[in-house]
């Protein structure tokens, strides 16, 4: 296969994209380190539980959880061993989010041998009733420790009271009584669908031969044409929240909380948009806002507090949260802050410094670990965004868009605050 | 690594590297760690950020790190062994990356969050009562995290009496007697008596970073500075069996074992590669039998603290397998002492290792914690030198290692039903 070279003249490196004739899109991100990174994800992830199957009409819905249980059994090899045992030298893992699954290595050394190891892994599903069962009693043990967690507890509350039907709404793993449904007939349906190579991305990072990387795909990438489109079906959601208010009790020592904002505003220009509302939020709530300093000094936030944006194509929200004594009063003062601010106007000099930080905190990033930078890369990918052009964007935005997304996201009327109370 | 002494005391690391596009800069105040330093220590790193000579207050001190693209800064007080380590620092990108300078302005910064930390010569009584309701709520905040919970419980139980046993974090009873003046005190003394490493590591200019270094220890003192090695314990005397309950759906089992191997003994070196063997990740016995062969966990895992020769595990069970997990944990121990692996296992276990070594040289906080590690034991030793020691470990030190390990605790968190 053929690639196309890309010279970043900002961070002084060479990009290689390139698609092989299964429709497997490849890219190369060259960087000097000593450590390289190499990912094979698809476009699958826990929110993809209703689609038309290629060739199909009909629409098929599965059970949650399926994703991360693929993710687990793509690990076991027709003769019964782990997948793991395949790698030299590697750090071996896979992880499965709302959009995508990926798994992926890094080492220093066998680096071509081991990225061939993992292009043949991942095409080998082997799934059988016996090997599923087994399964079970692991991702249980998985789900149970995530029960366990506050955090993650407050957050999907949150997501909850935000969205409907969206099934961005449940947590990636499923819950243990859907985990038992699982069956390898559901295994090989969505395997075969979603882990052609035209619904899924290889993306290096590292002191990397491009021309090694084609070769290593022309031979093992068994597919030799694209599938047809897969069509994602989403329950259709309403503008409207669920419940403005969640609790939970646990056994934890300070209350925490989550407020969420639903963005209506979906699909698009999602970098742009990512890059606006990332300022905006630091502008908002960061450590150099002046709400901060007052909730801080107040003594009803601590270092924990702080604001991110999350999105895929179909859905997006902004999440502000962190521990407080008082998270009513906390969530009262964020709305007090957000109005105040469409009243007043964003301070310009604040939206500046915003800007900078988000151009330092990509250059950060881009020049940092091998895994951070190919992560990153691939998840934007499988959004449709080209992460390289961050910069080119971040040139456009301007305060204007900040006031603009101001209007649009933060509406106290669609956001939702979720707490976790200490147990009495 | 380049070391400079600026002063008796006051150490400059130099460790440039041209391939980074970051640098970061470091200052770490070293001395014993006690109980009651545990709990000053932690209090001040809070305390840091709250203002120092050039900004008067934590926002003024964001802004202007802000103003910097986003130049990060951490306050820590941590432990290595027995010693307690309060590290300032700071990280961000070379000049030749960004549309203006900030070389010098960020070491600015980060000299007087480190030396000249308080306002007005004092620390704010108001701000100091904050930062201890903020400290208190991180303490208690230690339950929230199960597994980190139970490594904790686990340490306590099995270092009680012992200098390593000191949580660094600190205590709510010492930290409500600490008062802004007493804290100040505090600050003063670490400033004018601790052992001082500052440490440069990435893209940076050397000349630049050494005249900056200077310029801000010039006012302070020399001072008498050792570090600190904790005392290895080789014996057992009574295995600790410890249950806890609290309302969580799964268990938390934690084990802690001796070896008694030295930090700069030869034999660490093996301890490593066993300990990788035994519950190291994805290739060791305890992922392959409990967590594949067994199905009792989702994670199963060993590693050592080489600075107290002991060696750690961890599991995540339903609470009935509590026995199941715990024979198959000690049976796998056996089959190390019996020699139940292969020159394969050892092999793979020693590419694992070195490909750790090898990453670190990618990522400037790993390369600074190595070389710290190495002034630790007082020895200056590189990535590459590591990898020949792990290379060069034999079978019967791996077995050697498995012989000299004791069961010294067994801690369980366990659910409110099971009490």
């Amino acid at each position: 296969m053929k690639f196309t070279k890309k010279y970043d003249s900002l961070l002084k490196d060479c990009i290689y994209e390139g698609e092989h004739k299964s429709g497997l899109k490849v890219i190369i991100l060259q960087k000097n380190t000593a450590k390289k990174y190499a990912t094979f994800s698809t476009c699958y992830g826990s929110i993809n539980t209703e689609f038309v199957v290629p060739g199909e009409t009909e629409v098929t819905k599965v059970i949650d959880g399926v994703a991360h249980f693929l993710e687990h059994k793509v690990f076991e090899q027709p003769d019964g061993t782990n997948a793991f045992s395949l790698f030299k030298g590697a750090d071996v893992n896979a992880f499965t989010s709302f959009g995508v699954t990926n798994y992926l290595f890094s080492c220093t050394d066998y680096f071509y041998e081991n990225f061939r190891q993992l292009l043949s892994y991942v095409q080998t599903p082997y799934f059988t009733e016996e090997n599923v069962e087994k399964e079970k009693g692991i991702i249980a043990q998985e789900v149970r420790m995530y029960d366990d967690d506050p955090g993650q507890v407050c957050f999907y509350n949150c997501l909850r009271g935000l969205y409907k039907n969206h099934p961005v709404r449940t947590e990636i793993a499923g819950s243990v009584e859907e985990v038992m449904k699982t069956t390898p007939e559901l295994l090989y349906k969505c395997y075969n669908t979603f882990y052609h190579p035209s619904n899924m991305a290889v993306i290096c990072v590292g002191d990397i031969d491009p021309q090694k990387i084609g070769d290593a795909v022309d031979e093992l990438i068994t597919k030799d044409k694209p599938a047809g489109e897969i069509q994602q079906v989403f329950p259709s959601e309403p503008d409207e929240i669920v419940t403005p208010e969640t609790e939970a009790q646990f056994e934890i020592a300070m209350p925490r909380f989550s407020l969420g904002f639903k963005d209506i505003e979906t699909g698009g220009d999602l970098l742009r948009r990512d890059i606006v509302t990332s300022a905006l939020l630091k502008v908002l709530v960061d450590g150099s806002s002046p709400l901060y300093e007052r909730l801080y000094d107040g003594g009803l936030i601590n270092g924990s507090f702080g604001g991110y944006y999350e999105y895929e194509k179909s859905f997006a929200f902004a999440e502000i949260g962190g521990e407080s004594k008082d998270p009513k009063a906390v969530a009262q003062a964020v709305h007090d802050e957000i109005a105040r601010v469409k009243r007043e106007g964003i301070d310009p000099e604040a939206w500046q410094r915003a800007m900078n930080v988000l151009y330092g905190r990509y250059i950060r990033l881009m020049s940092g670990d091998v895994e951070d930078i190919g992560n990153e890369y691939m998840f934007s990918f499988h959004r449709g965004v080209d992460l390289s052009a961050y910069p080119d964007v971040w040139k456009t935005v301007t305060v204007e868009d900040g006031v603009e997304r101001l209007n649009s996201l933060f509406v106290p009327e669609r956001s939702s605050l979720s707490i976790v109370y200490p147990k009495k | 690594m380049k070391k400079i002494q600026l002063k008796k005391g006051i150490d400059l690391y130099l460790n440039k590297d041209g391939k980074f596009k970051t640098y970061m800069a470091s200052v770490i105040f070293y001395r014993p760690l006690t109980r009651e330093g545990a709990s000053y220590g932690s209090l001040l790193t809070g305390m840091l950020k709250m203002g120092n000579r050039l900004c008067r207050t934590n926002r003024e001190l964001n802004i202007e790190l802000d103003k910097l693209y986003g130049a990060w800064m951490g306050c820590s007080s941590g432990k290595r062994g027995e010693e307690q380590n309060i590290r300032v620092a700071a990280e961000t990108v070379c000049d030749e990356f960004l549309p203006t300078p900030v070389f010098d302005r960020t070491l600015e910064l980060l000299f007087a969050t480190a030396f000249e930390g308080g306002v007005d010569g004092k620390f704010d009584p108001d701000k100091v009562n904050q930062q201890k309701i903020n400290l208190i709520d991180r303490i208690r905040s230690q339950i929230n995290d199960k597994r980190y919970y139970a490594s904790m419980r686990l340490e306590e139980i099995m270092f009680q009496g012992e200098g390593c046993g000191v949580n660094s974090i600190g205590y709510e009873e010492d930290v409500e007697k600490i008062t802004s003046e007493s804290l100040y005190d505090y600050y003063l003394d670490v400033i004018n008596t601790s052992g001082i490493s500052i440490i440069f590591t990435g893209n940076f200019d050397e000349t630049a970073a050494e005249k900056a270094a200077r310029r801000a220890v010039e006012p302070l003192p020399e001072r008498e500075a050792a570090h600190t090695l904790a005392k290895i314990k080789t014996e057992v005397d009574e295995v600790k069996r410890v249950t806890d309950h609290m309302d969580v759906t799964q268990g938390k089992l934690a084990i802690g074992m001796r070896t008694g191997i030295a930090p700069a003994a030869d034999m660490a070196w093996a301890q490593r590669v066993f300990s990788v063997i035994y519950g190291g990740g994805p290739s060791s016995k305890l992922f392959n039998n409990v967590r594949e062969r067994l199905s009792l966990c989702y994670y199963a895992s060993s590693w050592p603290n080489d600075l107290l020769g002991v060696l750690n595990i961890s599991s995540g069970i339903e609470f009935q397998n509590l026995d199941a997990a715990y024979n198959e944990i000690m049976a796998q121990l056996q089959a190390m002492r019996d020699g139940d692996f292969t020159d394969e296992d050892i092999d793979i276990a020693k590419k694992e290792i070195c490909n750790g070594y090898r990453s670190r040289l990618d990522s400037l906080e790993a390369m600074e914690g190595f070389h710290t590690a190495q002034i630790l034991l007082g020895r200056d030793m590189t990535v590459q030198q590591a990898i020949e020691k792990i290379e060069s470990v034999t079978r019967d030190e791996i077995i050697d290692v498995a012989d000299r390990v004791k069961l010294d605790t067994v801690y369980f968190l366990a659910g409110k039903e099971e009490a």
